[in-house]
């Protein structure tokens, strides 16, 4: 196994923190709590897969995955589920899936940074983890159009940094639980 | 009346009205922004839910929450403030 092997089985532990540390117990915020983490593991599980077997077909899935956790943020702040239709696409066409997922995330930023000016709430976090999967994405795309390659390390490790930078506010939650 | 509420919101809403006051069902109905009708039949529901109970007080019936409302309540409000967290309104 190698050090990016590690690294991959190291995130997605991480990205399984939430789901231990923060069991809800009412089924109304449940099954949005699982929808809003549940994509991180996956991807990085497809991730590791892709890299133990070098088979393109895992990447692919990784790249849907990745497109639906942002799309999920996306639906979140507009309610509006005109992408859904789009969304198979993304399996078949790659390169599509980055456009797409570039677009939920910069769509995503801008909404949180318009929330955090005017309205005074969302963690800091939340907004460096936006802008850590913003530039996980462009590189991927320039990545893609420039030298047609799927999988890049740098563009991964700023994913792995927003992914963490991510479920940092679940554990902020829970102190604030404990206090209340 | 705001619109496009769900049923299970409006109920967080009652239980967190009862919870921050003494309250009789026109208060809170008001509070809530929803009709008495409306109120009355979502009481019914906390009532046999055994989320809250109602008890006679200067010829007036008020509500509290029971232990179960309060831990209902407090899933709920640490699941908004997490939401809040990430800009999602909740």
């Amino acid at each position: 196994m190698n050090d990016l092997e590690y690294l991959t089985i190291g995130s997605f532990i991480i990205s399984l923190l939430p789901f231990i540390i923060l069991p809800l117990k009412i089924k109304l915020g449940l099954l949005k709590y699982t929808i809003l983490y549940i994509f991180l593991p996956i991807y990085f599980l497809l991730i590791y897969l892709y890299l133990y077997s070098h088979s393109d077909i895992y990447l692919s899935y990784a790249y849907l995955v990745e497109t639906l956790f942002f799309f999920n943020i996306y639906r979140s702040y507009i309610m509006n589920e005109l992408f859904l239709v789009a969304l198979p696409l993304t399996f078949l066409i790659n390169d599509f899936s980055l456009i797409i997922s570039f677009y939920f995330v910069t769509f995503n930023l801008v909404e949180f940074t318009k929330k955090k000016i005017n309205e005074k709430y969302g963690s800091n976090f939340i907004l460096i983890s936006t802008i850590f999967f913003w530039f996980s994405i462009l590189i991927s795309i320039f990545l893609v159009f420039e030298y047609i390659t799927y999988f890049s390390l740098y563009s991964y490790l700023f994913f792995i940094v927003g992914s963490i930078l991510f479920i940092i506010p679940a554990m902020n939650a829970v102190k604030f639980y404990e206090k209340k | 009346m705001r619109k496009n509420r769900f049923e299970n919101r409006i109920i967080f809403e009652i239980l967190q009205v009862i919870n921050e006051d003494k309250c009789t069902g026109s208060t809170i109905s008001r509070k809530v922004n929803v009709p008495y009708t409306k109120f009355k039949e979502l009481e019914e529901t906390l009532l046999r839910k055994d989320l809250i109970q109602a008890y006679y007080d200067d010829g007036h019936i008020y509500y509290r929450l029971t232990e179960k409302g309060k831990k209902l309540l407090n899933e709920y409000l640490k699941f908004k403030e997490l939401m809040k967290m990430y800009g999602i309104e909740w």
